[in-house]
């Protein structure tokens, strides 16, 4: 059952989100055309190659608000509005419900954070071409090691795990938001900033109590950034971060499913 | 025949404003049963409670000796009083969800029945009235082989020529050990059909009697007894 449920979440999800991340790959395409055949090169062109990237870069942005607006609308019209009559009256358990469609979004979330990422990678290859390829193999190879597993994985890891955050943050929200008989969006808006703030402040004071952002290690940290004190820093950073992150997505699952499992509240 | 529906000290308030008070009901399976009450009496809430999509403030509740949830959920159909279905779907994908979900669904008995009401199960809900909308959602709750139908205002939406054809789907599609549980004001389409009435005032159940007891013993019609309870 679990698994039917979920092959109609894709469906029905799918529907948007993968024309969305065709647009990603289409624009990719375009912009590597462009770079690739050096038609950017004369003065005139060069407007014109600023003002494709820009708007590469406001349809990505573009791209990820539509996304987490899509699946925070979804979550509350199959939640908590009419079709919610629907989704609560299947033969499934809300553990069922909630953990599918946390898992969907995340999904596809993911899928968007990958095929952005790629398309920067590719269209920063075509522009810098050769110089990219020499630079690798002039570096020292156990510093790229370094690199891609002490930085850029726990980078992609923690990018992930954020959005994880960021979806059950939402999903959270809107749990508490039903709970109220009037203005039950703009209680879920109200409780999303409560939960932002406060995140952002315990974010805060977990990296001073943890003595992370120390005076003294930041002016180290920025006279060596270069040097053997960068790949340390940031695998701590990462680290702190991670278990952090790790905490608050368990804080608001507990919430959403607590809330839905024994407060639902479908007046 | 065997209780199907239990409620036992039922209670549920909204911001601590009673709307079911100490709910007390055994529903034996094999009966059509009329839960009518004026606006505002529980009605809604006791069978939001039933499907489980408001949770009681005190009390329990049984459907077939199982609490509510995922088993009960296996044999309780149910119809909201307005639109709850995604209405960017057509009709023949919305038959394709409830066929996956639900075991008893007769997707043959639902082609039927949208053939028979000539409606196009190609559809999207979104370019249909009203009315034909909630005729839809009826052929899909009566097109399953549930042991409970629970539905909630079904005749409202529609216009009196309609309302018999809709108590017909009714009354022919249901299994003859099923019970059913038809909230509505229109007392006096349904009267006919109804095996038994639960009246609801200001969430208490004021009575609980078979529609041959009233009109043998107190010689009235459902409606006329609705009337003298409910006299404003």
């Amino acid at each position: 059952m679990l698994g039917k449920y979920m092959k109609h979440e894709f469906k029905e999800t799918g529907k948007l989100l993968i024309p969305l991340n065709l647009v990603i790959l289409a624009f990719t395409l375009l912009g590597m055309v462009m770079l690739g055949s050096r038609l950017l090169s004369t003065p005139a062109m060069a407007l014109i190659g600023i003002a494709s990237l820009t708007l590469y870069i406001l349809t990505l942005f573009a791209i990820f608000i539509v996304v987490y607006v899509y699946f925070t609308v979804r979550f509350y019209k199959t939640m908590y509005q009419s079709q919610g009559y629907l989704t609560h009256t299947l033969p499934l358990s809300t553990g069922s419900i909630v953990n599918t469609k946390v898992f969907v979004s995340l999904f596809w979330v993911t899928v968007t954070v990958v095929f952005t990422t790629l398309s920067i990678i590719a269209l920063v290859y075509t522009a810098m071409g050769q110089e990219w390829g020499k630079m690798a193999i002039d570096s020292d190879i156990s510093f790229l090691k370094d690199l891609l597993f002490s930085f850029l994985l726990p980078c992609f890891s923690l990018t992930i795990l954020g959005c994880l955050e960021q979806l059950l943050m939402i999903y959270a929200s809107l749990a508490i938001g039903q709970l109220f008989r009037q203005y039950r969006v703009l209680a879920s808006i109200g409780t999303f900033f409560v939960f932002y703030i406060a995140l952002q402040i315990l974010g805060t004071l977990t990296m001073f109590f943890t003595q992370f952002f120390s005076m003294d290690r930041l002016f180290h940290i920025s006279e060596n950034i270069s040097g053997d004190s960068f790949i340390p820093f940031y695998r701590q950073l990462f680290s702190v971060s991670t278990i952090e992150v790790i905490v608050f997505c368990i804080v608001f699952y507990i919430l959403c499913y607590w809330l839905t499992d024994k407060k639902l509240n479908l007046e | 025949m065997s209780t199907l529906l239990e409620c036992k000290g039922l209670c549920k308030s909204y911001s601590g404003k009673p709307a079911l008070r100490n709910v007390n009901l055994a529903i034996e399976s094999g009966h059509i049963v009329g839960l009518l009450g004026p606006n505002g009496s529980g009605k809604t809430t006791l069978i939001k409670l039933i499907n489980g999509l408001l949770t009681p403030t005190q009390g329990e509740l049984y459907i077939n000796q199982n609490p509510v949830g995922v088993e009960s959920k296996k044999i309780v159909s149910y119809l909201p009083d307005h639109t709850y279905l995604d209405s960017g779907l057509r009709i023949r994908e919305i038959i394709s969800y409830f066929k996956d979900f639900y075991e008893d669904f007769d997707e043959n008995r639902a082609y039927d029945m949208l053939s028979k009401m000539r409606i196009n199960p190609g559809d999207k809900l979104k370019t249909m009235s009203k009315g034909t909308k909630e005729k839809v959602q009826l052929i899909l709750v009566m097109s399953r082989r549930a042991k409970l139908y629970v539905l909630d205002e079904p005749i409202a939406g529609v216009d009196p020529a309609a309302r018999d054809y809709i108590l017909d789907i009714i009354l022919s599609n249901y299994e003859e050990d099923a019970t059913i549980l038809i909230s509505t004001h229109l007392i006096t389409d349904i009267e006919n059909i109804l095996d038994q009435v639960i009246f609801l005032k200001q969430g208490e159940i004021s009575l609980i009697s078979s529609v041959d007891d009233i009109r043998g013993r107190q010689g009235k019609s459902v409606d006329a007894l609705f009337r003298e309870v409910f006299r404003c």
